[in-house]
């Protein structure tokens, strides 16, 4: 079948719109530097680390990234105090400059519960981050976690202080481990807009942390 | 000689209505899907009570996230996709909205939604639990059977239009009026 004019020619039309549509897609991805890098970062790490094996490895304790064995023993050995248990901070089980985008529910505790405490002139300040939803939240979350969400971002919900917190805090981020988004979305966001340098993601989630039978608390 | 791809059968004004309806809520509807996917709706947080509104949106970095949660593209056209479905929604929706191209829009708007529609099956069928951002946080939720459901009531809302073209209020009906003036 051929049409008569182009103009009313509803194949013509429809070509002539996704022509529009895809040249306009083209034109904004070329130019949003920001965004690109943002969809880089988080395809980077789809295609590097599939989820379900880093949720795995991390409830299970995982070597540390140059292949040396976890040195402070499973977190659930450590009970509640971990490796501060007798008031000598335990050896780092992972080179932490090195730590990549991803890390291990082992490597987590560690900065949960001996980072802070390893040099008293220099404290490290430390924040976990439950980008779970909030209902989940408050159900159990990490001590001290705070809550934020990819959300958060938009709608002017970010903790207040969060202009205090040093560039340098190591930050962690977690929310249901597995296939879950949510903190990898807060961690790009945590770099990309708020300039935060050491941000981490906890790719086992909070069932890894449970699993572990570390600390949680509710909000009720 | 008549074409048959370049006529609308003759409509009762109220079919026509009904078509113009049917343009101007899917335009609505795609119109703050795209938006709220590109991060547009970031301007109307400015004025308090749009707030809620503009905390429907998100951005092509978090949609792009969404489309890769589908894993049903490979990652090198992911980007380019998370541009490229909200762009596409935003200039149909123009197009219904004043009515140009208007069955050409309503088509293309057609496709999308089948593709959206197959590509959720797909995840159902895998057993997988991913956030749609379907329509921003707007209409969001897990991917199941209804946002398929969804899918098909607006299928069924857009199909007239691509079939019998826009009804009243068109652009279109103008030029395609003096089309027929100068070919006489």
């Amino acid at each position: 079948m051929t049409c008569c004019n182009p103009l009313k020619c509803a194949s013509m039309q429809l070509v002539l719109l996704a022509c529009v549509g895809a040249g306009a897609a083209a034109l904004h991805l070329s130019s949003a530097d920001r965004q690109r890098a943002m969809i880089g970062e988080f395809l980077k790490r789809t295609a590097s680390e599939p989820a379900g094996e880093a949720a795995g490895a991390g409830a299970r304790g995982a070597a540390s990234p140059d292949g040396a064995p976890g040195g402070a023993g499973t977190p659930a050995e450590g009970g509640a105090t971990g490796g501060a248990v007798d008031g000598a901070p335990a050896p780092a089980p992972f080179n932490l400059a090195a730590l990549g985008e991803s890390i291990t529910i082992e490597q987590a505790w560690y900065i949960y519960d001996t980072l802070p405490f390893l040099d008293d002139a220099n404290p490290v300040q430390v924040i976990f981050i439950d980008a779970r939803e909030k209902k989940q939240f408050d159900e159990s979350h990490i001590p001290d976690a705070y809550h934020i969400t990819p959300k958060s971002f938009f709608d002017n919900t970010l903790p207040e202080d969060m202009p205090f917190w040093p560039e340098d805090a190591v930050i962690v981020v977690y929310c249901t481990g597995g296939d879950c988004e949510s903190s990898h979305l807060v961690r790009s966001r945590l770099i990309h807009e708020k300039q935060f340098k050491r941000v981490y993601v906890m790719t086992a989630g909070l069932p890894g942390w449970i699993e572990a039978r570390l600390p949680v608390e509710s909000s009720n | 000689m008549t074409n048959a791809c370049c006529t609308s059968p003759s409509l009762s004004s109220g079919a026509r209505l009904g078509l113009l309806a049917a343009r101007w809520v899917m335009a609505g509807l795609f119109l703050f899907s795209g938006a709220a996917k590109l991060g547009w709706l970031e301007a109307l947080r400015g004025v308090d009570l749009l707030v809620p509104i503009a905390n429907q949106g998100i951005d092509p970095a978090n949609f792009a996230a969404s489309v890769n949660g589908f894993r049903v593209l490979h990652s090198d056209l992911i980007p380019f996709t998370a541009f490229l479905i909200p762009w596409l929604e935003v200039v149909c929706a123009a197009a219904l909205i004043i009515g140009v191209a208007t069955r050409g829009a309503a088509r293309l708007i057609a496709a999308l939604l089948v593709l959206f529609c197959l590509a959720m099956l797909s995840v159902i069928v895998r057993g997988m639990d991913i956030d749609c951002s379907c329509f921003g946080k707007f209409l969001g939720g897990a991917v199941g059977w209804r946002s398929i459901l969804r899918n098909v009531v607006l299928l069924a809302i857009i199909l007239p239009v691509a079939h019998y073209g826009a009804g009243m209020l068109a652009l279109e009906n103008r030029f395609v009026s003096r089309l027929a003036d100068s070919d006489r």
